[in-house]
């Protein structure tokens, strides 16, 4: 395949550069908001910055994003039909399609079919995307800096709840799904509904049990603030630091080296609430559609909106309690010192856009990994969700708590970790052997098709 | 944050529970790894082991100092412990039993023993609550486990029918008692009792600026609906109704434990939250209401029973009228103070009682609680002992005339069964004789005369349907083509224990009194 | 200008403005489609989709009893967790005593998740 290097060095620079400007205008936005309004109005801008700007964007950025990749990954062109005016000669790489799909989602119709109850299919739509939306607010986007003498912090709400926020606003978006499901008055919409709801209710406890080891080696449930679980990252484990010239280094105390099993636990929960492929099942385009197919016009867009919305925030609140926040691993307070008093703001942007880009990077992630694996089958993501997923956690917990008690400085948890860290390496270049391959394949089962479509435990008929 | 000091000596108390709930738990999982055992008898034999080590556990704490434990939540007292041995001792005997009825009718599992253990941790626990909260998570605990206990036959509708009497029922009591609960709360600001208690009178007192005392709507409405919860919970006219279907239609054994465990429980649970608010408000309110119901209970549960040609029926409406007797010993303890003047059908003038007489009292409700677990459940036992399950949809299982001609088929279980029936008379002499004596006796020194004659005629009345059934046994031929019961011996070990105890405590009954022999039966701050 | 407005429920005003602000986008958003939408409804285009065969019956109808199960067990395991939250936020100073009874409380949980496993209400093949 031929390499567009004007594509990715147009990447490279562009998409940090907008980063950091939208970073920098966020501080001295919130710098003259504490001066001209009161104390704390920094919190008002980011709530605008962070949430419509920033989350909205890369969420909408990521429709075309998913298309164009997948099209990569399957060896397609992908959307390129959209022009803008006076540049019709130029499919600037689908962008304008982002364009495009908002109006044409927007233009669409909207009906609702006449055997649904209008209150809540009109509701479920709403339900679904506004928690999601709602949930970035506690995630901390960069450090707190002085600008105008005033402290500056990049999040848009830092209430002490912290995280109980995270559940609780999470938690609701199963009423949604559901509803959706219920209300549209269609089997499959309620077939999907139920699964949807069954799904994301299971991982809501390894979700839930993923962030308790990172309570417990923090001792606090905020993300922002200078005791909260983002900062509390920048620091190095006592005793491993050093200086290399102007430059610390050391083992930082990022959570994905203190729990890489509560961060494995915690990611593939979020990713089933999120009802991406693998755990597709609630919405299985090729097979049920999901509990949104009565759904048209920007009705549906909402529910694909919340999906995306979903990724973004998904990755915002991993990197800020596993990936060390906006922080680098290394060289943070030489970073500070490089900047005047008067300057901070330029320190907190780069750490921004640091932060932003950790993001952009996950949210790949997230991309690759739903075009890659095959869907699982119901029962498959049941077993994952309470067999494994929910002993492990239990586990993680009490073995992190022994660990942390044993040796508060979280020395022992970090050991602990990295050896965790490289048994799953080791793990994953063992190549599977051939036997146990074939009986991962057939099993008990009886053949199964290569998207795993097996039982189908909602509908008595049709099986085996 | 301060982080709370506990010592062994905080946990003294819940040690049974504890042991109960850890059979509980091997109970539950040896079903699902060893199920297809051949026997399941071990898991019964297990459950009674449990009961055994709580007991003696239970016995070692009655004689240790009565103190508030675990931050106040609870309270170790003799009243307490000697609830724990009452439940434990019941529990056991109703293990005993299920292992034959189960076995009969295919349907021993472990989660039934369970269940059963689980409850009585609940009971057990619910008797050294000494704060709304944990007390209503308790009565929970043992609630959810016997809604589940009564529906565990499925066939049928008798059993579904009672378990969701029970559980409607139930759940509306409890939701009674949770919202008097929280009116107390409210015009207190806790819920520990014993704060509480010193929080009320100041509430009562409290006066608004027209003069009126706005905070005692509140607590008397509390107060009244977290009685009639605890009055549902002991099946107290008028709050009876569910009892007689539901003791029809749980498994015998589970009718056992609800008579003699769960009533004992929730007695003890009253006793305390009554006696600790109680003297806070106006003693006479308290006195009243349990004279009255005290009153409405004996008389109607008598003659309700009177008559029943049912005998598990029978029995079911006699707890109504055991509940109250033990509601008249209950009014007894409020009637105190010099100036107390109204009594229901008293005739002579309330002198007030003092506080040897008030432990005379809760030594005639315990050992009362004592014997009528033992004759209770010895009672049901031999029903267990005749029931056959091919019968149980006819409704005639239980009728008068399974017990016709049992002096001469089965000498030993009519012998057993007329112990039983004299003993729940008040008959010497048997456990249940001592049991009135002591009971009556404190009453009328208390001075609920009038009081204490309605209860002894009504229990004379009550003779008639008990000696029915002997009559019945010893005087009746066997009717054509009855079935011969089957012998199991962990229904006739039960069954011995049981007649032997109820003989055995009715001519001595020294150790036991000599046990509740105590004036610091109840724990005050 | 309001310099000193402090106020101990200021750390929360941005939540409700969060919360507002997504109420408000999620009302706004389908507001805005069916004003630009077009509107035209005929019979079979409001009929159940179901792949262009008529609709049996209704959507109404009962469905596994596992879905149920489901939820009983996320009640419990999920009142765990959240009991775990505060513990894990007080551990060190709970120390080992805390650590030991937390121990028991998960161990009498984990029990209950072994019993339903084996019981088999988390095999989802029939």
């Amino acid at each position: 395949m031929r390499l567009r290097w004007n594509v990715i060095i147009g990447s490279l620079t562009i998409i940090p550069g907008l980063l950091f400007g939208g970073v920098a205008t966020g501080y001295l936005l919130g710098g003259l908001a504490d001066k001209h309004l009161f104390v704390g109005a920094h919190h008002l801008v980011n709530v605008v910055l962070l949430l419509l700007v920033f989350v909205m964007v890369i969420a909408t950025a990521l429709t075309l994003a998913e298309r164009k990749w997948s099209a990569m990954m399957q060896n397609r062109i992908g959307p390129n039909r959209a022009r803008l005016p006076f540049l019709e000669n130029s499919a600037l790489s689908g962008v304008p399609h982002v364009i495009t799909d908002v109006l044409k989602l927007l233009t669409k119709e909207a009906f609702i079919p006449k055997d649904a109850s209008k209150l809540l299919f009109n509701l479920a739509p709403m339900l679904a995307f506004a928690p999601v939306f709602a949930l970035f607010a506690i995630v901390p986007a960069g450090p707190t800096v002085n600008v105008f003498g005033f402290d500056i912090e990049m999040v848009a709400a830092n209430p002490d709840f912290g995280l109980l926020y995270l559940f609780g606003i999470a938690s609701l978006a199963v009423y949604g799904t559901s509803l959706a499901g219920w209300s549209s008055n269609n089997k499959f919409a309620l077939l999907g509904g139920v699964r949807a709801s069954s799904q994301m209710i299971s991982y809501e406890v390894a979700l839930g049990l993923g962030l308790v080891g990172m309570m417990i080696a923090f001792s606090t449930v905020q993300l922002g603030g200078p005791a909260g679980m983002s900062d509390l990252q920048s620091h190095y484990l006592p005793g491993w630091s050093t200086y290399l010239g102007p430059i610390d280094v050391g083992v930082p105390q990022w959570g994905f080296l203190l729990q890489p099993a509560g961060f494995i636990l915690f990611f593939a929960a979020a990713f089933a609430e999120t009802k991406r492929a693998p755990f597709d099942v609630p919405e299985g385009e090729s097979e049920i559609i999901g509990y949104f197919v009565e759904y048209s016009g920007m009705q549906f867009g909402l529910f694909m909106i919340a999906e995306f919305v979903e990724v973004v925030v998904l990755s915002g609140v991993l990197i800020a309690i596993f990936f060390g926040g906006p922080y680098l691993p290394f060289g943070n307070l030489w970073l500070k010192s490089l900047f005047g008093p008067d300057w901070q703001w330029l320190y907190g942007s780069i750490l921004g856009t640091v932060f932003w880009l950790k993001v952009v990077l996950l949210c790949y992630l997230q991309l690759a990994i739903r075009w890659t694996f095959p869907r699982f089958r119901y029962d498959q993501i049941q077993t994952l969700g309470w067999k494994i997923l929910l002993p492990i956690g239990l586990a993680n917990v009490f073995i992190s708590g022994a660990l942390i008690l044993w040796d508060p400085s979280l020395k022992a948890l970090a050991i602990a970790g990295g050896i965790e860290i490289l048994v799953l390496v080791a793990l994953t270049l063992t190549p599977t052997p051939a036997k146990s391959r074939a009986d991962a394949h057939i099993g008990h089962h009886g053949p199964v098709d290569e998207h795993g479509h097996g039982a189908d435990h909602a509908l008595p008929a049709g099986h085996h | 944050m301060t982080i709370p000091e506990f010592t062994m000596a905080d946990f003294w108390p819940v040690i049974p529970a504890g042991i109960l709930t850890a059979a509980a738990i091997v109970l539950m999982i040896s079903e699902v790894f060893l199920g297809a055992a051949a026997s399941r008898t071990y898991q019964s034999l297990l459950s009674v082991l449990a009961c055994v080590l709580a007991g003696a556990v239970a016995l070692m704490n009655m004689t240790d100092t009565p103190r508030a434990v675990l931050q106040g939540y609870a309270v170790m007292d003799p009243f307490s412990s000697f609830l724990t041995l009452v439940v434990c001792v019941g529990t056991g005997l109703a293990a005993l039993l299920a292992a034959g009825f189960l076995q009969h009718r295919n349907a021993e599992r472990g989660e039934f023993y369970a269940l059963m253990l689980f409850a009585a941790a609940g009971m057990t626990l619910l008797g050294l609550s000494n704060e709304f909260i944990t007390l209503f998570v308790n009565l929970e605990v043992l609630s959810v486990a016997t809604y589940a206990l009564t529906a565990w036959l499925r066939r049928g509708s008798r059993p579904s029918e009672g378990a969701f009497k029970y559980f409607i029922l139930g759940a509306f009591a409890a939701a009674l008692m949770l919202y008097g609960a929280a009116l107390l709360y409210g015009a207190t600001g806790t819920t520990h009792l014993t704060d509480m208690a010193a929080k009320l009178r100041a509430a009562l007192a409290e006066t608004d600026a027209s003069g009126g005392h706005p905070k005692q709507m509140l607590i008397y409405a509390g107060f009244l609906l977290v009685g009639a919860g605890f009055a549902f919970k002991v099946a107290a006219v008028p709050f009876h109704m569910w009892t007689p279907d539901v003791y029809e239609g749980a498994p015998t054994p589970v009718t056992a434990l609800m008579s003699a465990g769960v009533k004992a429980a929730a007695f003890v649970a009253l006793v305390r939250v009554f006696m600790a608010l109680g003297p806070a408000v106006d003693p006479q309110l308290p006195f009243i209401a349990f004279s009255v119901l005290a009153l409405l209970t004996m008389v109607v549960g008598n003659l309700l029973a009177l008559p029943q040609r049912n005998v598990k029926r029978m029995l079911a409406y006699s707890s109504i009228a055991h509940a109250g007797y033990l509601l008249l010993g209950v009014a007894a303890l409020f009637a105190v103070g010099k100036d107390a003047k109204v009594g229901v059908l008293s005739s002579t003038p309330l002198v007030g009682i003092s506080g040897s007489m008030q432990s005379d009292v809760y030594q005639g409700i315990l050992f009362y609680l004592l014997g009528y677990t033992v004759t209770a459940i010895g009672a049901f036992g031999t029903i267990v002992a005749l029931e056959r399950r091919e019968d149980e949809t006819k409704g005639n299982a239980w009728d008068l005339d399974r017990f016709a001609g049992l002096g001469s088929r089965k000498p030993g279980w009519a012998l057993a069964m007329t112990v039983f029936m004299l003993s729940l008379g008040g008959v010497p002499p048997t456990v249940g004789f001592i049991g009135k004596v002591l009971l009556f006796r404190a009453a009328v020194d208390a001075g609920l005369l009038g009081l204490s004659i309605v209860g002894m005629l009504a229990s004379a009345a009550g003779v008639y349907y008990y000696l029915r059934v002997v009559v019945y046994m010893y005087m009746r031929p066997a009717p054509e083509g009855a079935l011969v019961p089957e012998r199991r011996w962990t229904t006739e070990l039960a069954l011995v224990a049981t007649a032997a105890g109820t003989v055995l405590f009715g001519v001595l009954p020294g150790p036991i009194t000599a046990l509740l022999q105590r004036t610091d039966m109840l724990f005050h701050r | 200008m309001f310099t000193h407005m402090v106020s101990p429920l200021t750390p929360y005003l941005p939540v409700a403005v969060v919360l507002g602000l997504a109420g408000l986008l999620a009302v706004l958003i389908p507001a805005l489609t069916t004003r630009l939408g077009p509107r035209s409804v005929n019979e079979i285009k409001s009929a159940t989709f179901e792949c262009g065969s008529d609709p049996i019956g209704s959507a109404r109808q009962r469905f596994a009893v596992k879905f149920y199960v489901v939820a009983l067990l996320f009640i419990v395991f999920d009142v765990e967790a959240v009991f775990l939250y505060p513990w894990a936020v007080n551990f060190k100073a709970l120390g080992w005593f805390g650590y030991g009874t937390m121990v028991a409380f998960a161990f009498t949980l984990v029990m209950g998740l072994v019993y339903i496993w084996k019981k088999g209400a988390l095999t989802w093949e029939s």
